[in-house]
């Protein structure tokens, strides 16, 4: 059994102009201990997706799915109370701004024992060493001095430590990270990731990392879902889809990472935006951007049709030699 | 050929035309119904003040003596003649609160004028000569602004006199430093903009630089305050009129007339409710008026 | 923190200079003749008006003159009333105490009311709620108190009877004047049912001068807590599974109090205007209708006196909301950018 099992998640929302559908019909499935990417761009719905299993969506969103289990429970049929005391305890997330995500009013010690006041049967010089203990996973020098902190005093790559103290605070089972690097100087992204997953294998957390960067994927996950305009495009294991792409996109996001376009004139883009409320075309969504864009794919939407290893959102998928590995 | 048509021939086809920025202000301030609604108000308030001679039945200070205190036509022992009834001393208030329409706005032209051209010309030279001049000037406004308004322009009332032309003055003077202050904080910010620096080299001069360059890209904030401005006015003049120190009886100013009805409350409501009402009416579309401005004109909420 | 202090403190005291200047000139420019304004004293001898202007110093240059004045006014010498002919200094500490009981009512009751108005408004963003209490706050706002005050005495007091109309309390009762504030005096005094007539003689005059703040309160209020809960901590907080009250009540109220506060803080002027008018009609004994009368008196001193110790007041209470809101932001208090 999955240990997050996710099948048909659409989350619409309501706005002045309309209904905007921000994920649409996807499916996720998340093992025990194992890293799952979600990659795509600004606006293709990652962090909806994520705010949705989180329950965190706002009240102007409608989360509607077939089936939306974490560990066997039905996660729509929870009650608020219910589903809080698995929010932030089971399940935890850590955001893209370290440096506005956390409340600049209140010290970090509190900030971060606030969780554990919460979820947790601890006393407060408890709460307190295990605070400082987290702190220490984390790679804060001098954590008891930390504890008293204000939020203004830390750096951003300190800040997105502190985030992910509070985020494992209470041994999650699943942690999501939303572009947890994107906010932050190179050299710190890497210290980071690194951070994210010795933490993964050591605790043995499910762990999705969502990110506009192939690289970081290449690095870290086991199986990827590449997204769309708040569809998923391509699922397959890592290595795979940095071998065989099977969606057009996907190579193009491929052909776009600097060093794959060594020896090339100019680093190849995707043209255009991805399409928002007003401008969603017919058919593939991916459409308008294709390079290799076909009649019928301006006609038809596209199902996600399953092949060897994967599944790819696409009628005329790349053959290896499609002119994305070349 | 006309202008029109080369334009259409040089757009291309099917884009629609953008709209001009005074129909994209007015889009936006339609969608305020408040706005909308305070707009109307005033409309109607300035009618009534400008044919005030034509609408009201008699004269402000006609006084009937043998309908003293007669309650508006609705109540008993009332009557159609009197509509919203009389004062102590029979004078018809319907016909003083259309009057006090002219005198309250008139009030708020004249301290609107009077503190936004000040105002603004102090701001001005703060901005532009900074130093010493900039210090003087804005050590002033924080003097005055140091103190409750209504302190103050009792204070210059004290000092002037009482009557309603000092009481504007009084007023126009206490709300300066705001117009001085909003001023010379645009002018700063847009001095170090590449637009200006542009003009300075090719060689404006200072007043042209002030009038034409900078200020008309401060009108925004400028216009807001101005409306709020009519209503601290307005609120502000019936004050000083309600203390004695305004307009002198018996001008129909809606202040006086609440100060001389305020020993008839026990006996008779309609003198104290009906001028009152006037005066939050009139502030309160002033009020829905500025903030609807505000939101329209406010770059930072477009989207 | 003590520095922050001092360079708050530093900046008022130019300010308080520049009062000064105006409270000097304010007697000069008045109608009337300085010597005979300041001594209360009508169609004086020339012999004795020489006499009375060498004595008052108005013969030296203005220079001087206002080196004496601020020499005065330091040792707390401001003169003394042309009516009463008590010191200006020890009138406004015997009333003071009643505005502040006024002021401190009204504001108390304006955030009491307000502060909650405003969460719940932001909260149910949108809703009828929110669009009502918007409506009733701007025209709160617009209100003229001095009607306002008028209304209410017709409803409470004519027609329902339920409050006294003016004073502080009712003449049937002496109080022992310890603290100043009559609701606490009332209390230590012996006397049965002075406390309660204490009450009901405050109630309408502190609604009519709470009407204005309140309003503006419910309104930054709202704002505030809207531009807040947008805020990306306040998700963070919703993330850790807390409960949604305790995500509004700790989390985003802390962050919106920090701008309320400060406009809590400017309602001070706002406040001692609305005790002018406010303490005129209730016929209340404090520092507003003292200065209204010495005006009405051509008490002139008073004036000038009254009108440099409410300044002083307010730049006090100013300074006070500075200091508050570096304790309520971290960010300032620790000097951190």
């Amino acid at each position: 059994m999955p240990l997050l099992d996710i099948r048909n998640l659409s989350v619409e929302f309501s706005t002045r102009a309309g209904t905007f559908r921000a994920v649409d019909g996807i499916d996720l499935t998340v093992d025990e201990g194992e890293v799952l990417g979600i990659v795509g761009e600004s606006g293709s719905g990652k962090s909806v997706t994520s705010l949705a299993v989180m329950g965190l969506i706002a009240n102007n969103g409608r989360v509607v799915a077939d089936r939306m289990d974490f560990d066997g429970r039905d996660l729509r049929t929870l009650s608020e109370r219910q589903r809080r005391k698995l929010t932030g305890k089971d399940v935890a997330m850590v955001f893209q701004e370290p440096m506005t995500s956390l409340n600049p009013c209140f010290t970090v010690g509190f900030q971060i024992m606030e969780s554990l006041k919460v979820h947790e049967n601890m006393g407060r010089a408890q709460r307190k060493r295990r605070a400082i203990e987290l702190l220490e996973q984390v790679g804060i020098p001098a954590p008891e001095s930390r504890l008293s902190s204000f939020p203004h005093q830390l750096s951003g790559g300190m800040s997105q430590r502190v985030m992910i103290a509070m985020a494992i605070s209470c041994n999650p089972r699943l942690l999501i990270a939303d572009e947890p690097t994107t906010a932050l100087d190179v050299t710190i992204q890497k210290q980071i990731l690194d951070l994210l997953l010795d933490l993964q294998k050591d605790r043995g957390m499910a762990l999705i990392l969502i990110t506009h960067d192939m690289g970081v994927v290449a690095e870290t996950a086991r199986r990827v879902s590449v997204m769309y305009a708040g569809q998923v495009v391509e699922n397959r294991p890592a290595r795979d889809l940095f071998t065989h792409p099977q969606h057009p996109y996907t190579g193009a996001l491929l052909d776009a990472l600097p060093e794959r376009a060594i020896g090339k004139r100019r680093l190849p883009t995707i043209p255009g935006v991805v399409p928002g409320i007003a401008d969603r075309p017919r058919g593939c969504l991916f459409n308008p951007r294709c390079g290799f864009v076909q009649d019928k794919c301006r006609r038809e939407a596209v199902p996600l049709f399953p092949d060897d290893g994967g599944s790819a959102r696409c009628f005329y998928p790349l053959q290896v030699t499609g002119g994305v590995a070349a | 050929m006309t202008v029109e048509s080369q334009i259409d021939a040089a757009a291309p086809a099917g884009t629609p035309r953008p709209p001009s920025p005074l129909g994209e202000f007015w889009h936006y301030f339609a969608q305020n119904k408040g706005a909308v609604a305070g707009l109307v108000v005033i409309v109607i308030v300035s009618l009534a003040a400008i044919l005030a001679d034509l609408i009201s039945p008699y004269s402000p200070i006609e006084q009937f003596r043998d309908a003293i205190l007669q309650p508006p036509f609705w109540e008993e022992g009332g009557s159609l003649a009197f509509p919203l009834g009389t004062d102590d001393v029979g004078r018809d208030i319907f016909s003083r609160i259309i009057h006090g329409a002219r005198l309250s706005l008139l009030i708020g032209v004249i301290v609107v004028t009077l503190s936004l051209a000040i105002g603004v010309i102090l701001g001005l030279i703060a901005g532009f000569a900074r130093g010493v001049t900039d210090v003087a000037i804005m050590r002033l406004c924080d003097i005055m602004l140091a103190l409750p308004s209504l302190l103050l322009a009792i204070v210059i009332v004290a000092i002037l006199g009482p009557s309603l032309t000092n009481a504007m003055i009084a007023i126009s003077l206490v709300v300066l430093p705001h117009y001085t202050r909003l001023t010379r904080a645009a002018v700063i910010t847009e001095l170090s903009k590449d637009y200006v620096v542009a003009s300075k080299v090719s060689g404006a001069g200072v007043m042209r630089l002030m009038f034409i360059t900078v200020l008309p890209n401060c009108t925004a904030p400028l216009i807001v305050q101005a409306t709020l401005g009519f209503s601290t006015a307005i609120l502000d003049a019936a004050a000083l009129g309600f203390l004695g120190l305004g307009a002198q009886p018996p001008t129909p100013e809606w202040g006086s007339m609440l100060a001389s009805a305020r020993e008839f409350v026990s006996r008779a409501w309609w003198v104290v409710t009906f001028p009152g009402l006037a005066i939050l009416i009139t502030v309160l579309a002033f009020n829905l008026l500025g903030d609807g401005l505000r939101d329209a004109l406010d770059p930072k909420l477009k989207r | 923190m003590f520095r922050f202090i001092l360079t708050r403190f530093s900046l008022i005291i130019p300010t308080f200079i520049g009062v000064t200047l105006l409270t000097f000139a304010l007697i000069r420019l008045v109608p009337g003749d300085p010597v005979e304004l300041m001594a209360g004293e009508r169609g004086i001898s020339p012999e004795r008006h020489a006499e009375l202007r060498a004595a008052m110093g108005l013969d030296k240059p203005l220079m001087v003159q206002y080196g004496t004045y601020i020499a005065d006014v330091v040792r707390g010498d401001l003169g003394q009333s042309v009516v009463t002919r008590t010191p200006v200094l020890d009138e406004f500490l015997t009333l003071f105490p009643a505005t502040i009981e006024l002021s401190v009512c009204a504001i108390l009751f304006a955030m009491i009311i307000g502060l909650p108005l405003g969460i719940i408004a932001a909260v149910k963003r949108g809703s009828v709620f929110d669009h009502s209490l918007m409506g009733i706050s701007l025209t709160g706002y617009s209100m003229p108190i001095f009607w306002w005050a008028l209304l209410l005495i017709l409803l409470f007091s004519v027609n329902l009877g339920w409050t006294p109309v003016s004073g502080r309390i009712s003449v049937m009762y002496w109080v022992e004047p310890v603290t100043g504030f009559l609701l606490i005096d009332s209390l230590l005094s012996d006397e049965a049912g002075a406390f309660s007539s204490a009450l009901s003689h405050l109630i309408l005059p502190a609604i009519v001068l709470g009407t204005v703040p309140l309003a503006v309160i419910a309104r930054m209020t709202r704002s505030s807590m809207l531009e807040v809960l947008g805020e990306d901590y306040i998700r963070t907080a919703r993330a850790k599974g807390l409960a949604p009250f305790r995500v509004i009540a700790q989390h985003a109220l802390r962050n919106a109090l920090i701008p309320v506060v400060t406009v809590i803080g400017l309602q001070v002027g706002v406040l001692f205007a609305g005790a002018i008018l406010t303490e005129t009609i209730f016929a209340w004994p404090g520092i507003g209708k003292w200065l209204i009368e010495s005006v009405s008196r051509r008490d002139y001193p008073v004036l000038q006196g009254g009108v440099l110790l409410v300044a002083a007041v307010i730049m006090l209470v100013n300074l006070l909301v500075d200091l508050t809101y570096g304790i309520l932001n971290p960010r300032i208090r620790h000097g951190g950018h």
